[in-house]
């Protein structure tokens, strides 16, 4: 009996072990497997799972020909461990590709890496030595591929890399005043700020399991996020007529000695921007080249005061009007006083008695008289309705970064002497791209196309969109632009400028202005001086427009003459545009 | 058992041959990136400007159109227009230095420079480049339009083309 008992007493013994332990077992599988589950599996997939970050590509900005304005490029920063580095000065040995053996020390290394970046030795012990128990230092940021394959080659075990998308602009200051650049923070002007929505693109992860020597475990790809790259912006411009534009610009305002200039060259039947060149002008490989003002585009930011080539606007809606013709008769007198206040006048640029000019003849003399003299035929409603019409005081449609809308006073805002002279571009303000959009719209028959610079932008998966620039309007009837035209072929054939300005065998119908620039003091010495020219006159394809601001040595339209004629046969030559067949029609000039 | 174990040493092998491809892949895309980046350069207005002048070329004068139809010449010549970058580069590239110029290399002999060459556009580049123009990429025309003409500098190639 006591036998069994004790052997009752083992088995309940046993039996409460066994379960005990089973009991210890079951907690323990509740608790991995399902209460810690959630932090296990991180664990796991942290020893596993690789995350790795796939850049979206910045897209590139390129000319209308597709020629490269703005590119992303790969950049490598070589990177070290100086904990691996500063283990032993003895260095590290190196396999050769001959199988030969050889040791490095540090200074071997540190020296070889100088060598073949171009870093300062100094430098790179400096950084290395900075914090001897880090993992991680910069050597040197932003290598090209090919100094990067150099160090890699080296193998010196200690050394890494990370990439380093950068931003390089291949025709330096060919248009860079409309590309605008990137900086360390983004993009910070023109086409590269403006149309950032286009450029950018976005970065993906991707993560997948690897093995011990990070290689991805077959099968096990996860993309989690696909990175998008960025879509290319086509601009309107030409990038070697936009070139030759800059450096003859360039030219010219050193030669006469401009604080600034503008040449702009638009195509008359869609407006669109085939170079606009500004004096001193950013390559945005370098943005330090220049001063803080010209990191843009004048052409649309500076407003100033055009003067004379303002008035085929006026004269346009004159002759729009039916109050004159190219032909009708003006008096002019050697001042213009009606209607000013007393001691005030108007006079021309050259002194001169009573003359008899048709309004031919007050375009190609440019006189101011003459235009002050016609101003009393109209309205002063009608006049600034006018202004308007042709795009003045409101920002043309390419919305550039910073634009001006200049300024043109309204009838309720106008004094008596600026209702008169802000029909010649003296008492309001334009930019250049504004006095562009007037010829186009001239030279378009009347048809005011909106200023384009984006031509479209082309998304990474192909799909192109192109900007919304406005709607197209009728400024004035086609027979009054036509008959515009004629009056300013004068100038090319008569004016003063005809032997800067006129390029034989074609027919071109030019204008020139040399507005007095105020300088809070009334008007000064100093001149904003412009010639617009569109060619052919009987049918114009394109429109020149070249501004310069405060010459020194020449204070006239004529010295931004050379500059228009150098481009208006570049031109020629760039569009292949054919000689006139027909001579220009020998409108009367005086009567 | 087996067959499985083979499939996963077969699968495991391709995983290698994908990462060293893709990683092969990876090199030839940075290469062809940087080199498209140097040609972008080598494109640029101011190489392309500097490094015809550096060869003697000039602008043109004014543009003369032939007819073709009628047989007719239209339009004014114009002597040519002399250098564009008289006064120097005025658009500036810091990515170009000058070491990117082509050095033309005088003619040996006392003859021609390209002004008197009119007419055989190509041939005058052969021969104002010579030998020089072999180891720069612009000047790549050059050494290509003279075909088997005879390379003596100075010589004017005889003509092969049509």
């Amino acid at each position: 009996m006591p036998t069994f008992r004790v052997s009752r007493r083992r088995l309940a013994l046993t039996i409460f072990g066994v379960f005990a332990v089973l009991t210890l077992f079951v907690v323990r599988l509740v608790d991995i497997q399902l209460v810690q589950a959630e932090e296990l599996t991180k664990q796991a997939d942290a020893r596993q799972l690789a995350s790795v970050t796939t850049y979206g590509t910045r897209g590139s900005i390129v000319d209308t020909n597709g020629v490269v304005l703005a590119d992303s490029v790969d950049r490598f920063d070589i990177t070290a461990s100086p904990k691996i580095a500063l283990l032993s000065v003895d260095g590290f040995t190196r396999t050769n590709a001959d199988g030969t053996v050889t040791k490095v020390s540090l200074t071997d290394a540190i020296s070889q890496i100088a060598r073949v970046t171009g870093a300062d030795p100094q430098a790179l012990y400096a950084a290395l030595t900075k914090d001897p128990k880090s993992d991680f230092a910069y050597l040197v940021k932003a290598v090209k591929l090919s100094v990067f394959n150099k160090v890699r080659a080296l193998h010196i075990p200690w050394v890494s890399n990370e990439p380093h998308p950068a931003r390089t602009y291949p025709n330096g200051a060919v248009a860079g005043n409309l590309v605008g650049f990137v900086g360390t923070d983004g993009p910070q002007a023109g086409t590269e700020l403006k149309q950032n929505s286009c450029l950018a693109g976005t970065n993906g992860t991707s993560t997948y399991q690897q093995s011990a020597d990070y290689v991805r475990l077959p099968g096990s790809t996860v993309v989690t996020k696909p990175a998008t790259d960025g879509g290319t912006v086509t601009l309107t411009i030409d990038s070697n007529l936009q070139w030759f534009a800059q450096q003859t610009l360039a030219n010219q305002a050193q030669a006469v000695g401009a604080d600034w200039g503008t040449a702009m060259i638009v195509r008359v039947s869609d407006g669109h921007i085939m170079a606009d060149a500004d004096y001193p002008s950013v390559d945005p490989n370098d943005r330090n080249s220049v001063g803080v003002d010209a990191l843009g585009a004048r052409s649309f930011t500076t407003p100033y005061e055009p003067g004379s080539i303002m008035k085929p606007a006026t004269v346009s809606g004159l002759v729009d009007a039916g109050l004159v013709t190219a032909a009708s008769h003006v008096d002019v007198p050697g001042r213009f006083t009606d209607g000013l206040p007393a001691g005030s006048y108007i006079k021309d640029a050259f002194p001169h008695g009573d003359m008899h000019m048709t309004v031919a003849g007050v375009i190609m003399n440019s006189s101011n008289i003459g235009i002050a003299e016609l101003t009393k035929l109209q309205s002063e409603k009608d006049r600034y309705a006018n202004l308007i019409k042709f795009g003045l005081g409101s920002k043309t449609s390419v919305g550039f970064l910073g634009e001006s809308a200049g300024t043109v006073k309204t009838p309720e805002q106008v004094d008596s002497i600026t209702t008169v002279t802000q029909q010649f571009g003296q008492g309001m303000t334009a930019t250049s791209a504004q006095v562009a959009s007037l010829y186009q719209t001239i030279g378009n028959d009347g048809k005011k196309v909106p200023l384009t610079l984006v031509q479209s932008c082309t998304a990474a998966d192909g799909t192109v969109t192109y900007p919304t620039t406005g709607a197209t309007t009728q400024v004035v009837k086609a027979s009054t632009a036509q008959s515009v035209r004629q009056m300013m072929e004068t100038v090319t054939t008569q004016g003063s400028l005809r032997t800067l300005i006129n390029i034989p065998g074609y027919r071109i119908a030019a204008k020139s202005g040399t507005a007095q620039v105020a300088d809070g003091n009334g008007y000064g010495k100093d001149y904003i001086v412009s010639v617009a020219g569109l060619i052919p006159a009987d049918k114009p394809q394109y429109a020149v427009i070249v501004t310069l601001a405060k010459p020194d040595t020449i204070k006239t339209s004529a010295a931004a003459a050379p500059a228009y004629a150098t481009i208006m046969k570049q031109v020629i030559k760039t569009f292949r545009i054919q000689p006139s067949t027909t001579p220009a029609p020998n409108i009367p000039v005086a009567w | 058992m087996l067959a499985q174990l083979m499939l996963s040493i077969v699968l495991a092998d391709g995983a290698y041959q994908i990462s060293s491809l893709q990683s092969q892949k990876h090199d030839a895309v940075l290469q062809q990136h940087a080199l498209s980046e140097t040609l972008d350069l080598y494109n640029s207005p101011q190489h392309l400007a500097a490094n015809a002048e550096a060869l003697g070329m000039v602008a043109s004068g004014n543009a003369v159109y032939l007819d073709a139809s009628t047989g007719a010449v239209t339009g004014t010549g114009t002597a040519a227009g002399g250098s564009l970058l008289g006064a120097g580069d005025q658009v500036s590239n810091v990515l170009l230095d000058g070491s990117m110029i082509v050095t033309a290399q005088a003619p040996s002999t006392t003859t021609t420079t390209t002004t008197t060459a009119t007419g055989s556009g190509p041939t005058a580049g052969a021969s104002a480049t010579g030998s020089s123009g072999a180891s720069q990429a612009p000047a790549d025309t050059g050494t290509g339009g003279a075909g088997q003409a005879p390379q003596t500098p100075g010589l004017l190639p005889s003509p092969t083309t049509h």
